[in-house]
């Protein structure tokens, strides 16, 4: 039957008068680890895949790492499709346009191909942390934290002589996260202290475990050791040793050991190659091609690197002073470039978030080279 | 479906604003996941032939324009520290402090450093996209690329300090940073500097002088340096503690282009030993700690266990 009122056109519950002030991220007790339903994300940034369809996220506003336990959610069809100007595509869903989000990070789950991308929305400092998934049909979810199982850890506190000073300054940054045989590694950088801290805690997480906490030094070419904050960082195997392939803010590429991750210790990593000035590393991933090794790093003046890995176990340290770039060889990859985020797909390809010709961003699966 | 329109006009993305409907006898109800953006225009098409009970109208499309917060800029640089006049030629790091919170726009694009002739001095920060503002948004951490900074180091040896000694520099803040209403600065910013020699040596709290203050009194107690230490860890990385331990609080200000650093106790100073406490996290204007410089020679000589994470400086309240 008609309905004789006429149809008014829709009625916008505008939100405007809301535009929400979002509570302060929390103050922070000293070591917390909370298990729930339904997280509340100040902002979101580094991601991570563990085993069994748990996503880490970075909430580095609350300097807190969750676990989500993503496998109650619908499924989206298995597989990936590339996605031309992605950054329209989230904008136009979260009801924006490409200049109020950023894309933080990018992980491929490696079971269903599906990318994850971690999104804010918004320049304010109110700006909402989005965790949207795209999947082998092209379709762009916004996966709903509501209900979603969660733990989560929070970073050890900053240091503080006069916490009655007032309102400190501080603020952390997490800029990468990486699981590996069942510990989450996390790097950051802080804006104010100009630390090398590299923190380390098991999964499952525990109120007992308070992660360790490890300086992580380098050498330079004039036997000088100074310190710089980890940028990225990849887990690599070599010999059954397990190590940390670690980039450094001032471009050095350094490994060091796992077992050498004590609580309190010092480690002095081995410099293995320098990437050259303006430069830093966005992504790191290891993958395999006719039997050799490869690291491909992502970079954001340097482009896409092809480092084989054969000598990283036994390369020298870098000590001596040397012109250009040093120690292992790296490859360009000519064909990868404007690349923002990196991840792999599978044994043959990668996905990425790149640049188009436009200056907006595609997501694409890319041969790796 | 809604749709937002670019800031450019045309005719929106194809792409519908994700959000719930609601549909009742008189209206459908659009509920968006996220809330509006001020000043934006959304693009509104009603097909009612796709309503739950079709209708056979043809479709109706409308665009509404959602007001904005603020119009007129007026956000500005309050300061860029350091304060003092001439900064080390390994100067780390620089405050930008705005007189009202700013958007999370990456500052980069929007600041430059000139040398005395007006030139750029190209990749002179550190090329990061990380937020290096404080929680409110009001300071923003500009680093000098470190791997210029420090020496030995490649980029160092390529392309050397981007400060060198003896010479003067124009900071320069554009009025196109955006605050956090999404408006430009009131006005570009400019702050002048010389650049001296390179500090190379540790933070040495020996040559600290404390000026202990009254039994009874809130006097101040006032502690100075003989170079600069970096502002904002000078607010947390110093406190005053008993003998027993126990923290005082306190109110801290900072003078004398950060070579002075005065706590005044919330409550008076009761006649006894006091500790300055120092954490190993502070460091000067060039990255250096107590005890430890930023560049240390002789590296296979070092410890390999990490350094005390604090340092105490006796001092006596009579």
């Amino acid at each position: 039957m008609r309905s004789r009122v006429p149809l008014a056109v829709a009625t916008l519950l505008v939100a405007i008068g809301a535009i929400v002030t979002v509570a302060a991220a929390p103050a922070r007790t000293l070591h917390r680890v909370v298990h729930g339903v339904s997280p509340e994300l100040h902002s979101i940034g580094a991601m991570a895949l563990g085993s069994r369809g748990t996503l880490y996220v970075a909430d580095p506003q609350a300097a807190t790492i969750y676990a989500l336990d993503l496998s109650a959610q619908r499924p989206g069809t298995p597989g990936t499709k590339d996605i031309l100007s992605l950054d329209k595509e989230i904008a136009a869903t979260l009801g924006t346009v490409p200049a109020e989000i950023t894309i933080a990070d990018l992980k491929v789950d490696p079971a269903t191909h599906n990318s994850y991308l971690a999104v804010m929305r918004g320049q304010s400092a109110n700006a909402t942390p989005v965790l949207v998934r795209v999947d082998g049909a092209g379709k762009i979810d916004i996966i709903s934290l509501g209900g979603v199982s969660f733990s989560s850890v929070s970073l050890p506190n900053a240091p503080d002589a006069n916490p009655a000073s007032g309102r400190s300054n501080r603020t952390q940054s997490i800029t990468n996260l990486a699981y590996s045989g069942g510990k989450l590694y996390v790097a950051g950088l802080s804006n104010e202290e100009f630390a090398s801290k590299l923190w380390s805690v098991a999964y499952p997480f525990k109120e007992a475990d308070r992660g360790a906490s490890v300086e992580i030094f380098h050498g330079s070419h004039g036997q000088l050791e100074t310190r710089s904050p980890v940028y990225a960082f990849v887990p690599y195997s070599v010999g059954g040793e397990q190590d940390l392939i670690a980039a450094y803010l001032c471009t050095p590429l350094v490994r060091f050991p796992i077992a050498s991750l004590a609580p309190g210790a010092k480690v002095r990593g081995t410099t293995i190659a320098e990437l050259g000035a303006g430069n830093r590393p966005i992504d790191m991933v290891m993958y395999k091609r006719n039997g050799a090794e490869y690291l491909l790093m992502s970079n954001t003046s340097r482009g896409v690197m092809k480092i084989p890995t054969k000598d990283f176990g036994t390369a020298a340290g870098i000590t001596t002073p040397i012109a250009g770039t040093a120690g292992i060889a790296y490859e360009t990859v000519a064909s990868m470039t404007g690349i923002q985020q990196l991840d792999l797909l599978d044994a043959d390809h990668s996905i990425v978030v790149a640049k188009n010709a436009a200056g907006g961003l595609n997501l694409q699966a890319v041969a790796l080279p | 479906m809604v749709r937002a329109v670019p800031d450019h006009g045309g005719r929106g993305e194809s792409t519908a604003v994700a959000g719930r409907y609601a549909v009742n006898d008189s209206a459908i109800e659009f509920r968006p996941l996220f809330p509006f953006d001020p000043g934006r225009t959304y693009s509104v098409r009603v097909d009612p032939r796709m309503l739950p009970t079709p209708r056979n109208d043809s479709a109706i499309t409308t665009e509404i324009a959602l007001a904005s917060v603020a119009h007129v800029p007026s956000a500005t640089v309050a300061r860029i520290l350091p304060s003092a006049g001439t900064l080390p030629e390994n100067q780390l790091r620089l405050y930008v402090e705005f007189s009202a919170p700013m958007s999370r726009q990456s500052g980069l694009e929007f600041v430059h450093l000139l040398d005395d002739r007006g030139n750029e001095v190209r990749g002179a920060f550190l090329p990061l996209d990380a937020d290096f503002w404080n929680p409110d948004h009001t300071r923003y951490t500009l680093f000098l690329d470190p791997g210029r900074v420090k020496r030995g180091i490649l980029p160092n040896e390529q392309m050397g300090r981007p400060l060198r000694a003896g010479r003067a520099y124009t900071l320069v803040v554009d009025s196109a940073w955006h605050d956090a209403q999404g408006l430009p600065l009131a006005a570009s910013f400019r702050r002048s500097f010389r650049a001296g020699p390179a500090t190379t040596a540790p933070i040495a709290l020996a040559a600290w002088t404390l000026h202990a203050p009254r039994a009874g009194t809130r006097d101040p107690l006032v502690v100075t340096f003989p170079t600069p230490l970096d502002h904002g860890l000078l607010r947390r990385a110093l406190g005053v503690e008993t003998q027993r331990g126990e923290a005082l609080r306190g109110d801290v200000s900072l003078g004398r282009d950060e070579t002075e650093w005065r706590f005044i106790p919330a409550s008076a100073w009761r006649a006894g030993d006091h500790r300055l406490v120092v954490l190993a996290i502070l460091e000067d204007l060039a990255g250096n700690r107590v005890g430890r410089a930023f560049e240390v020679d002789r590296f296979e000589q070092t410890d390999s266990t990490a350094l005390p994470e604090r340092f105490t400086l006796p001092f006596v309240v009579r």
